[in-house]
């Protein structure tokens, strides 16, 4: 090739003058104004499209005109994330458990409203992790272990309520104080009290519409025939009825928590640090020894011999095991395929007891509910309880068998490992063989 | 066009002083009214003993620097003005390669930086070396092997997002069973010499607390002791000053300074709360 064919010179120079270029930057700058846009328009609540797949039957499944029908019942009942609602009356009875005042607050987009109230406390806070429908499913959920609570099912783990209950409003009030250590929900001790309150009554909120949003797709499972709508223009009697079903399951529990706290039965003096001996304090952690190792509680199960948290691990909890048969261990692929984020199906781990690490408190009296009541949602049972008027052979702890294995449980973190204080059993001297 | 550009070029200086006369004053355009920030941009009330110090040696390098700024910016302009291409007449003149200026400005900032670096010496030992004694030992010599150190007052550990505190209770020893441990809520007794161990759980934080001058960087796995005397109650911030990640400006904490027997009534009151076994008197607590 010879220097005199090669091809002249183009200029790259973008002439501004021409009036050509201009409209071809036009739909640019259209582009970037909507991109904006659409960022400040405030994200709807999402259909829990994996209940619905749960649910879905093969064969028939759901219309699109039943789920959109569902939405619209949602929307109608709890409003929009912007705008949420509760409904009021004698029928529902949401209002007796939310404050609607108090909702609106937590509400909306984040900002500062009269005399300097912050406003959209949930998506200040909270949404970036459990989301704006409160699925667990924010932006940052993925990148944490454990993954943020997905309130939708309605459960709760560290509460004073047995398992099957709902939290009271001082249970949900203490997590949001303490946060919990142990996992990325942190403190939000500084928040004004009347911000605390509005951030328990939105999470209540989001867990009530998740909850009856669940309730709704298993009755339209159920209880509507093929191709009908929930709640039908046609004949909303039948609709309202199904609708008056889905929600009175939910309010009725979140009605009843306070009256469902257990209260602990008093600590025996000979149990308590701060009236027992020194060496009666030394037995009762013995005697929690022996029951930790024990049958009947049987917490080396799971906790492990030692208590560091390596017995059974292959469990899962409620949560995951929506993503996963708990027996087989096989993945539901298809589940996961619906969700918006990638999320790994992880075993749920016993505790580590020789941390000093305790995710619903440390006080006696949180350990003393986790014990009593299991923990809700995960494979925590509660301890099997017997009274002193039950016949000899109902095996179970007593009420001060509780407090004994409480002290053993708060001396793990201050006991060597390698120089137990107790005499190890028999069969405690085998720790390297596998359960 | 010349004179153009030399007076952009001296709004440099003039904008720059002015940015700082006016965080200072709270003059415009920090003023709160309407088209300005909020007022209060300068440094928070100085409630330490050993904060005037610092505010000292920050004043002087600022006002060192600004002389230097303004004196630069000024040369500028004056070089824009004089050599102004359309307006310059003279034969062109050659500095390129001169001995004498080079040393002049090799020497000038040196002895500056030496100045400062010999000057702060002090400041920076006691706020990060002179580590406060309780005792200076059996031998009486401060600085010698056997001297005690102040036992410090709690444990601070940086967390995304919040701050866990330990107080080590009423035997005095961190990791024992009396512990009492806090989240976010640090009180201290007032014109005390208080010693922190700062320590990081996961990732670089670093522990601020603007009002007492104090700030280290904390590491996983290192333990290290910062310690202030504070002159006044009252409530004040603890805040983060290493990007943590995507919650880092809400890794907020509050200190309470108070007096002597608030702050014993205060533990005692949370070590109650962290023992109890009653749910009456954790509704009392709250």
């Amino acid at each position: 090739m010879s220097s005199d064919q090669k091809p002249p010179r183009q200029t790259s120079k973008i002439q501004w003058g021409k009036p050509g270029k201009w409209r071809q930057l036009a739909p640019c700058l259209a582009l970037v104004a909507l991109l904006a846009g659409c960022d400040s328009t405030s994200p709807p609540f999402q259909l829990d499209m994996v209940w619905v797949l749960i649910n879905d039957d093969q064969e028939n499944p759901f219309s699109k005109e039943q789920l959109r029908n569902v939405s619209e019942v949602l929307t109608g009942a709890f409003g929009t994330p912007d705008k949420p609602h509760v409904l009021a009356g004698v029928n529902f009875g949401i209002d007796d458990i939310i404050d609607g005042n108090l909702l609106a607050m937590s509400a909306g987009p984040v900002g500062v409203g009269e005399r300097g109230r912050h406003r959209g406390l949930y998506r200040r806070h909270c949404a970036h992790c459990h989301g704006v429908s409160g699925d667990g499913a924010g932006p940052t959920a993925q990148f944490l272990n454990p993954f943020p609570r997905d309130y939708r099912m309605g459960v709760f783990k560290f509460k004073s309520t047995p398992k099957g209950e709902k939290p009271t409003d001082a249970d949900l009030e203490r997590i949001l104080r303490n946060g919990i250590p142990g996992t990325a929900m942190p403190s939000f001790a500084l928040l004004a009290d009347d911000e605390i309150d509005s951030l328990v009554d939105y999470v209540k909120y989001l867990s009530m519409r998740g909850e009856v949003e669940r309730n709704l797709v298993l009755l339209l499972k159920e209880e509507v025939e093929e191709d009908q709508l929930l709640m039908d223009p046609n004949n909303p009697a039948e609709g309202i009825g199904l609708f008056q079903e889905a929600v009175d399951l939910v309010v009725t529990r979140w009605r009843q928590a306070e009256s469902r706290v257990t209260v602990p039965s008093p600590r025996p003096s000979s149990a308590d640090p701060h009236t027992a001996t020194a060496d009666e304090l030394q037995q009762s952690i013995a005697r929690g020894y022996e029951i930790f190792h024990g049958v009947v509680a049987n917490c080396f199960s799971c906790h492990g011999k030692t208590a560091l948290g390596d017995g059974q691990l292959d469990l899962y909890d409620k949560w995951t095991e929506q993503w996963v048969d708990p027996k087989t261990h096989e993945v539901f692929e298809d589940r996961l395929a619906r969700l918006d984020r990638p999320l790994v199906v992880r075993n749920i781990r016993p505790r580590n007891l020789r941390l000093g690490v305790y995710r619903g408190g440390r006080r006696p009296l949180d350990l003393y509910w986790r014990l009593r009541n299991g923990i809700d949602g995960a494979e925590m049972p509660a301890v099997p309880i017997r009274s002193p008027n039950d016949p000899p052979e109902k095996k179970g702890l007593t009420e001060s068998d509780l407090w004994d294995l409480i002290n053993y449980v708060r001396s793990l973190p201050y006991e060597q490992l390698s120089h137990p204080p107790y005499r190890l059993h028999e069969h405690d001297m085998q720790l390297d063989k596998p359960i | 066009m010349g004179r153009f550009w030399s007076f952009l070029f001296l709004l440099v200086p003039v904008l720059g002083v002015w940015l700082f006369v006016a965080a200072a004053a709270d003059l415009w355009p920090f003023t709160g009214a309407w088209l300005a920030f909020p007022a209060g941009h300068w440094l928070p009330e100085d409630i330490s003993e050993h904060g005037r110090i610092i505010d000292a040696l920050y004043d002087f390098i600022l006002y060192l620097t600004g002389a230097i700024f303004i004196g630069t910016g000024l040369t500028m302009f004056w070089f824009l003005w004089r050599y102004d291409g359309e307006k310059n007449c003279d034969p062109v003149k050659y500095s390129h390669g001169n001995h004498a200026l080079e040393i002049i400005w090799s020497i000038l900032p040196a002895v500056m930086l030496l100045f400062i670096a010999i000057y702060q010496m002090d400041a920076w030992a006691d706020a990060k070396i002179r580590r406060p004694l309780e005792s200076p030992g059996p031998d009486r010599i401060e600085g010698t092997q056997d001297d005690v150190y102040k036992a410090p007052l709690v444990e601070v550990t940086g967390r995304q997002f919040e701050w866990r505190l330990r107080y080590p209770g009423q035997d005095g020893e961190l990791g024992t069973r009396d512990d009492i441990h806090l989240v976010n809520d640090l009180h201290v007794p007032v014109n005390e010499e208080i010693v922190l161990i700062i320590t990081s759980q996961d990732v670089l934080h670093s522990f601020f607390l603007p009002n007492v001058r104090l700030k280290q960087d904390v590491v996983p796995g290192m333990k290290q002791y910062v310690w202030f005397k504070a002159k006044r109650t009252g409530t004040f911030d603890i805040v983060c000053a290493e990007l943590c990640g995507w919650g880092h400006y809400k890794m907020k904490g509050r200190l309470t300074v108070e007096s002597r027997e608030d702050f014993d009534r205060w533990i005692k009151r949370k070590h109650e709360q962290q023992e109890t076994s009653k749910i009456s008197v954790e509704i009392a607590g709250m």
